[in-house]
């Protein structure tokens, strides 16, 4: 019995002596977490990238939403390649291919949509380790390679394109588009955009026909609906359909909204990511074209503009060091001296894709999430039904006339105050389209980021709203 | 005057002698020039300039640079031939010497960046990515004390990302 008691008490102490020990090591880790405030706060990026690389696909997807500098790491380029060449390539089995693609596809989403690289990168790998990927890597070669080639054709194609349009509409002939082009018909003067388009189209299909391309697929679907109502209008317009031009853009709004709806995030960031590549590349050109061309026109204007624009863009640049803003005014400036005539060339789709960009916030998506598409088919709408016709019948604007016919009172004040908008030239137009399009939205992302304490990304957003209502007062 | 081809064919410069090394909080360390070359930083800088007696660590504080030149140390001698250390030892050796705090192991990994130790960069960062493995973001935010900057909608978008990675 003393023993069994000496045992038992003994038993009693050990466990109590573990249990503080216990306690004690838990009381020292709780005082060295806490006393140890700002563990990541120095750690630079690339280290923590380092550390990242050591993380399997679903320890990174944790890590990535623990904050915001977390998310960014986890999402560079390199992190996800050698996901793919150490964790997913090794796993996926040789009959499995189309596996890997979809996986493959689901990591570039994943991270982002650095589409390029990030493809070839891991076609090639998927090319030399499973030979029955051939088929599929050619795919994709092609895919992408006519993407790169096609892409600075079709922008220039559209942009000449739409010019005309709007030069036809106002009646203008600007010495460097050919006569003939503009008196003609409107399918005739709407060649160079159909072609534009055109150009655009095996890509298109591609993408149509791939099962792996979704996000490709309602891109080319969106593409192919523009095309055919932006021809169905030229056609209405000359008189070889009977259709009206609601119906004949009736097709493209469905698809496109269609399109914007299911594609969500995912085509959303493609777009941004691809087309601000080239939208770099024609900036610089417009900028080296127009340049001379604004101060040959009228010096003035380019002394407006640029102490404008230029703070604009450092303030979007350094302060906000919002990328696509910065690309975006840039763009805007010679959209702005697109305004003065027979200064070439509008920049009439980069409205429409810039509003879309605009209605995000540096890399955060806003509530408009997925309507990216919206704008770009906003801005077809506009040169279908205002910039064509309805200027058309403003300018036959006849009060008395009106009231003989028995229009109300309040219907004869819209049609005057659109025929203000209107009576200038087209140019206006495309102004008022800028303020709706871009100033608005801009407006509501600056608000918004400024209720929720960011000033940075307010302040930016900001500038380039009173850098557009400027520009347009002194318009 | 030597050729191209001849100069790079010439044996690399043997580091013989000691340098001091002073860390930000002014703590002089004088070691052998062979250690203190492992961090490829101090090499570049021995090899443009083999007389300078002492270089200045502005962004290294004297306990991690205790640390790295106790790695440095280790591993030269450890990888000579005739060190009879075998590569189990080593490896038990390296999972001692980062049992420390984790504020000790977060500057070991700057100063190992910045000194451009490559192995002990390796070796940091795989111990902090041990330790946030399998645990979820609140997990790792307590444990690290990180402060959640993401809005619930922004948070609710990384998730949808990668629900693919849960299916």
């Amino acid at each position: 019995m003393g023993d069994e008691y000496r045992a038992g008490t003994a038993q009693r102490v050990g466990g109590a002596v573990l249990w503080a020990g216990a306690a004690k090591t838990l009381l020292h880790s709780v005082a060295r977490v806490s006393s140890y405030q700002r563990p990541y706060a120095d750690l630079s990026s690339d280290v923590l990238g380092l550390i990242f690389l050591r993380l399997n696909p679903s320890e990174l997807a944790a890590v990535s939403r623990v904050s915001r500098q977390f998310h960014d790491v986890a999402q560079q380029d390199f992190i996800y390649k050698r996901l793919f060449e150490e964790v997913m390539l090794p796993a996926i089995p040789d009959e499995d291919v189309g596996d890997a693609l979809t996986k493959t596809r689901q990591l570039w989403e994943a991270g982002g949509w650095s589409y390029k690289d990030r493809c070839k990168s891991c076609a090639g790998m998927i090319r030399k380790t499973k030979s029955a990927a051939k088929r599929e890597y050619v795919s994709y070669e092609l895919h992408h390679s006519y993407a790169l080639v096609s892409r600075p054709v079709m922008l220039g194609l559209l942009y000449s394109g739409f010019y005309a349009l709007i030069c036809k509409a106002d009646g203008v002939v600007p010495f460097w588009i050919p006569r003939r082009l503009l008196t003609g018909s409107w399918l005739l003067a709407g060649t160079p955009c159909l072609l534009g388009a055109g150009v655009l189209l095996p890509w298109c299909l591609n993408a149509l026909r791939s099962p792996s391309l979704a996000c490709y697929r309602l891109f080319g679907l969106t593409w192919l609906s523009l095309m055919a109502s932006t021809a169905l209008s030229l056609a209405r317009l000359d008189g070889l359909l009977r259709v009206s031009i609601t119906r004949a853009w009736l097709p493209a709004l469905t698809v496109s909204t269609v399109c914007a709806v299911r594609s969500r995030t995912r085509a959303r960031r493609y777009l941004e990511r691809t087309w601000d590549q080239w939208t770099v590349c024609v900036c610089v050109a417009l900028w080296l074209v127009l340049l001379p061309r604004m101060t040959s026109a009228n010096p003035a204007w380019w002394f407006v503009l640029s102490p404008l624009a230029l703070p604009a863009l450092v303030l979007a640049w350094f302060l906000g060091r919002q990328r696509n803003l910065g690309i975006s005014i840039i763009t805007w400036v010679p959209c702005y001296s697109s305004l003065i005539p027979s200064v070439p060339p509008a920049c009439v789709p980069r409205i429409a894709e810039y509003a879309g960009l605009c209605m995000r916030l540096g890399g955060r998506p806003v509530a408009l999430r997925g309507l990216f598409v919206v704008p770009l088919v906003l801005s077809f709408l506009m040169i279908a039904f205002v910039l064509l016709p309805l200027r058309e019948r403003v300018a036959h604007y006849n009060p008395p006339g009106m009231q003989r016919l028995g229009m109300s009172r309040r219907s004869i004040t819209i049609r005057r105050r659109l025929w203000a908008v209107f009576r200038g030239s087209t140019h206006a137009a495309v102004w008022c389209h800028c303020i709706f399009l871009i100033a608005l939205p801009c407006a509501w992302v600056a608000l918004r980021s400024l209720w929720r304490h960011r000033w940075r990304t307010g302040a930016a957003y900001l500038a380039v709203v009173v850098f557009h209502f400027v520009v347009g007062r002194m318009l | 005057m030597a050729t191209p081809a001849a100069a790079a064919a010439a044996p690399a410069p043997q580091l013989e002698g000691d340098i001091k090394l002073v860390s930000e909080d002014a703590h002089e360390f004088v070691t052998p020039k062979n250690v203190a070359a492992q961090c490829k930083m101090i090499k570049t800088m021995l090899e443009v300039s083999e007389e300078q007696e002492f270089i200045n660590l502005p962004n290294v504080k004297g306990k991690e640079l205790e640390k790295v030149i106790e790695y440095c140390r280790y591993h030269v001698q450890a990888d000579k031939p005739d060190s009879g250390v075998s590569d189990n030892d080593k490896k038990t050796w390296d999972e001692n010497f980062v049992k420390v705090d984790k504020e000790t192991l977060f500057n070991l990994i700057m100063a190992a960046n910045y000194l451009d130790v490559k192995s002990l960069l390796d070796l940091t960062c795989a111990t902090v990515a041990n330790m946030l493995k399998n645990k979820t973001p609140e997990e790792i935010r307590r444990e690290f004390n990180i402060k959640n900057d993401l809005t619930p909608e922004e948070e609710e978008e990384i998730k949808r990302e990668s629900a693919w990675l849960y299916q």
